[in-house]
């Protein structure tokens, strides 16, 4: 029996250990601002500081590209899921900070977790909650080719579609948002 | 015989987590497999798992604005329990191996007293029932309690590879990522000074399953002529039953200890669908 | 044995009856995003 635990925990510790080491090569989709600049940026397959392409609906029915990133200097990208609580929770506050920044050249734009699938069920969430920022039906395939695993996750975006900063995972304060925004928009 | 069954329980581990690429990328499976429960405790956000924790389902339909029952997942336990009972907990669940292999540390070991069994239809009922169900936000979505506050086996299996792969979740990690590793770490040590302390106290799982144990397909036998009282099955028996009293007791997770102890074979296992007149024995 | 066969059957048409009201659907999307809360974490 003590053979087994000891081939076990060797095992587990294996597995952990292969695994870090592994972490340390992969390169990771969240860039910095300064590395725009930097020559590296050129040599990755993808360009991992631009938000991906897509084609996809509003919920009105109508068809989104990237192009909308054209459309203001920021762009707050907020991903959610119809069956997570702490992203429910924090919409209605991201619907005043929309309200009231969106004469300083910001949108949000919610994008749910499941795409089309989810349409009925945004659409009650969004009346319930009295909601009227733009909420986009993507494919999932273009949340993988952001990484997103984990919902609430946000993005923020300039006008020439690149990605600000870092993702933010989870849901975060009014003020926190606020802070975040108002930084952007200086620059 | 006692060997056959760690290496099933090895082999089930394995099974419900065969994605293993997931414990080095620190991503999850997201394949079609996960409409499926597996029967024992296995958490769905575990980097390995290949199929959803019917707890956690549990949860998430009651949770949903949309339910107030289950159909799919109390069918689906009451399938396994039917057929299974406890059995599952002796040999299909991967954190019941877990606090086994601990508990093979030396050291003073403690019984737990009978009367604490109960617990955990209380944390059955609360956390895994109602507070879903009531607990709810402005849309009416509810808290999965049991996961959130309470699961070690989400702790171990999930939350904390995810940490440990995913640096973005590092920075994010709050109060109550602390008192899940306090709840897991108490049980770690728990498992090495009692035997499956949380399997006997708290797992919801369990709890449910144990209401099948006396009409499970597959359940144990007592043959009253040959017993002696010698009372070996009862000091064999690590969750505490007396088998010669109350042989599918619901405590009993179905380990075959006490019957590969009995002398005179009064202790049987079978298998069958009517009431065991004609024992198939199987052991 | 009716007894045993009876819960069988039963659970068998409650799964069906429960994944035809779309419950697998919300156990799918449920296990595949993950939801931070779900874990513990923050």
């Amino acid at each position: 029996m003590k053979k087994l635990i000891s081939v076990l925990i060797i095992m587990l510790l294996a597995l952990f250990t292969v695994g870090c080491i592994e972490k340390v090569d992969n390169k990771e989709v969240t860039i910095d601002e300064n590395q725009v600049e930097s020559n590296d940026v050129q040599e990755q397959v993808t360009d991992n500081t631009k938000f991906v392409s897509f084609k996809g609906e509003d919920m009105e029915g109508n068809e989104v590209t990237e192009k909308i990133f054209s459309e203001n200097k920021l762009t707050m990208i907020n991903i959610w899921g119809t069956t997570c609580p702490p992203c429910i929770n924090e919409m209605p506050y991201i619907e005043e900070i929309n309200n009231e920044m969106k004469d300083s050249g910001f949108e949000l734009i919610g994008v749910v977790a499941g795409g089309k699938a989810s349409k009925i069920d945004a659409e009650d969430i969004f009346n319930k909650l009295d909601l009227h920022y733009r909420n986009l039906l993507l494919d999932d395939k273009y949340l993988m080719a952001l990484k997103v695993q984990y919902v609430p996750t946000t993005f923020f975006v300039n006008s020439e579609g690149e990605i600000l900063g870092e993702a933010h995972i989870g849901a975060i304060s009014k003020e926190e948002y606020l802070e975040i925004i108002n930084g952007y928009l200086e620059k | 015989m006692a060997n056959k069954r760690k290496i099933i329980q090895g082999i089930t581990t394995f099974v419900y987590n065969f994605n293993l690429k997931g414990f080095f990328t620190g991503e999850i499976y997201t394949g079609k497999l996960k409409n499926a429960c597996v029967p024992g405790l296995n958490c769905y956000s575990c980097p390995g798992a290949a199929g959803s924790c019917p707890i956690g389902a549990l949860q998430s339909i009651l949770g949903n604005y949309k339910y107030q029952f289950s159909f799919y997942i109390f069918g689906f336990l009451m399938l396994i329990g039917t057929i299974l009972g406890r059995f599952v907990c002796g040999y299909l669940c991967p954190f019941g191996l877990f606090q086994e292999l601990l508990y093979k540390i030396k050291s003073k070991k403690f019984k737990i007293k009978r009367v604490f069994v109960y617990t955990k239809y209380f944390i059955l009922a609360i956390f895994v029932i109602a507070l879903p169900l009531f607990h709810t936000n402005v849309i009416g979505l509810g808290d999965p309690a049991f996961c959130k506050y309470i699961c070690p086996a989400g702790t171990i299996e999930a939350g904390i590879p995810l940490v440990l792969l995913n640096k973005p979740l590092q920075g994010i990690v709050g109060w109550l990522f602390g008192w899940k590793l306090f709840i897991l770490i108490v049980f770690i040590i728990g498992s090495v000074f009692s035997f499956r302390p949380f399997c006997k106290l708290i797992c919801p799982l369990g709890a449910i399953y144990s209401l099948f144990n006396k009409v499970s397909v597959f359940r144990y036998a007592f043959d009253e002529a040959k017993c002696i009282n010698c009372n070996k099955c009862v000091e064999t028996c690590k969750m505490d039953v007396i088998p010669h009293l109350n042989v599918n007791d619901i405590e009993c997770i179905r380990c075959g200890e006490c019957i590969e102890v009995c002398p005179t074979n009064a202790l049987t296992q079978i298998v069958v669908l009517g009431d065991g007149k004609k024992n198939e024995e199987i052991n | 044995m009716k007894k045993r066969v009876a819960l069988i059957l039963l659970a068998v048409f409650m799964m069906v009856f429960g994944i035809y009201r779309g419950e697998m659907a919300v156990v799918f999307n449920k296990a595949v995003n993950i939801c931070l809360e779900c874990i513990g974490i923050g």
